[in-house]
């Protein structure tokens, strides 16, 4: 089956983002294939490049992006959520005249018709939230 | 079309297990995941809620979610569980969101 | 008057223009203290701007984004409930609150802001539920 997930929450904050990734990896060594990967509210900070976890914990923001790039997932982080939470690619950066850009290169930012359009296109949605 | 439901939250810190119950149907399904296994722990508020519940409700929790806070489904935190609620690993979790026609997570 | 959020009206490709889902959100969190109303409002819009057949549930302490006289100024926010006249605008012309939780918060339909609203019970939101290919629960 075709699955969209949608991630509300933050790396560090709860368990939710954690249990997303177990849940998407259980998913595809069953086989199955996810459509999007919808990450929104909190859930875009597991596509900064500039969180660094503690040396004996789980580096979400790293294994997502290996998990997105070895499997070739489209993963979209909310555009507006990420703005307002400080999740940017270059192109915002330098319209918001940021100092730097942190968004992980194996995601990309777009609105919430890349949700709309994945419900659409998917035959499961499943959500994590905090 | 039955639903998969999931709860992430303890009963006692959040409302969130009450309210999923009143929304499930018979044919659904409730997981218990991360901090909602400690329902499987059975205090007299969550038996009381499981024993309401329609019996054509499948009750399942985390493996994984269970082990990591010590909960032990055949005897319970305190010898009292249920012994309705099943444990399952996440590759289960996978078949119950493709069995189910939707899956509605409650956090 | 309510702004069309930017997320809606970024250029989107849908390839299956031609489907319409039933997307059933279940906004569940009182306004203000969380974000999670305001997320989910965007969600809502952003589904009936791509044409889907929408329901708007009102559930728990979803209930008090509906109350009249609302002035969160004095907190610095944007007041979420100014919103909710211009639904019908998107094509939401009723939203479903869940008696039931309006009892247990002492709620009256006087207390909602929103005309609109269909109170109803829990078999009633079964049914949305039964009948929806996707729920939102936030």
């Amino acid at each position: 089956m075709k699955f969209t997930i949608v991630i509300y929450s933050a790396p560090c904050s709860s368990q939710s983002a954690t249990s997303a990734w177990q849940f998407c990896s259980a998913l595809l060594d069953g086989g199955h294939s996810i459509y999007r990967l919808f990450f929104y509210h909190d859930g875009v900070h597991n596509n900064s490049q500039l969180s660094v976890p503690a040396q004996d914990e789980i580096n979400l923001p790293l294994q997502w992006a290996k998990l997105i790039k070895r499997h070739q997932i489209d993963a979209v982080s909310c555009v507006s959520s990420a703005l307002k939470r400080g999740v940017l690619d270059a192109m915002e950066a330098q319209r918001y005249e940021k100092s730097c850009h942190n968004l992980s290169d194996s995601a990309e930012l777009s609105g919430l018709g890349q949700l709309i359009d994945a419900c659409i296109a998917s035959d499961r949605v499943v959500s994590f939230g905090a | 079309m039955s639903s998969l439901h999931t709860v992430n939250k303890s009963s006692s810190s959040a409302d969130v297990l009450n309210s999923c119950l009143r929304t499930a149907v018979a044919g659904d399904t409730v997981l218990l995941i991360e901090d909602g296994v400690y329902a499987c722990g059975s205090s007299q508020a969550d038996l009381l809620l499981f024993s309401e519940l329609d019996p054509a409700v499948r009750l399942c929790a985390l493996q994984e979610d269970l082990q990591a806070r010590g909960i032990d489904l055949s005897g319970g935190m305190n010898g009292r569980i249920t012994g309705r609620i099943e444990a399952i690993s996440y590759p289960q979790f996978v078949e119950l969101a493709c069995h189910h026609a939707r899956t509605i997570s409650w956090f | 008057m309510t702004q069309i959020p930017t997320e809606a009206t970024t250029e989107t490709v849908i390839e299956s223009t031609a489907v319409k889902k039933t997307l059933t959100f279940i906004s569940r969190k009182a306004p203000y203290g969380q974000s999670y109303a305001k997320a989910c409002l965007d969600m809502v819009l952003s589904a009936s701007v791509f044409d889907q057949k929408v329901n708007y549930v009102f559930m728990d302490d979803g209930v008090y984004q509906l109350l009249k006289h609302q002035a969160p100024a004095a907190i610095h926010a944007k007041n979420l409930s100014a919103a909710f006249p211009a639904l019908e605008l998107y094509d939401i012309e009723q939203v479903f609150v869940d008696e039931a939780s309006l009892l247990a918060r002492d709620l009256s339909v006087d207390s909602l802001c929103l005309p609109t609203s269909v109170i109803c019970s829990m078999e009633q939101i079964q049914a949305l539920i039964n009948n929806s290919d996707v729920v939102f629960n936030l």
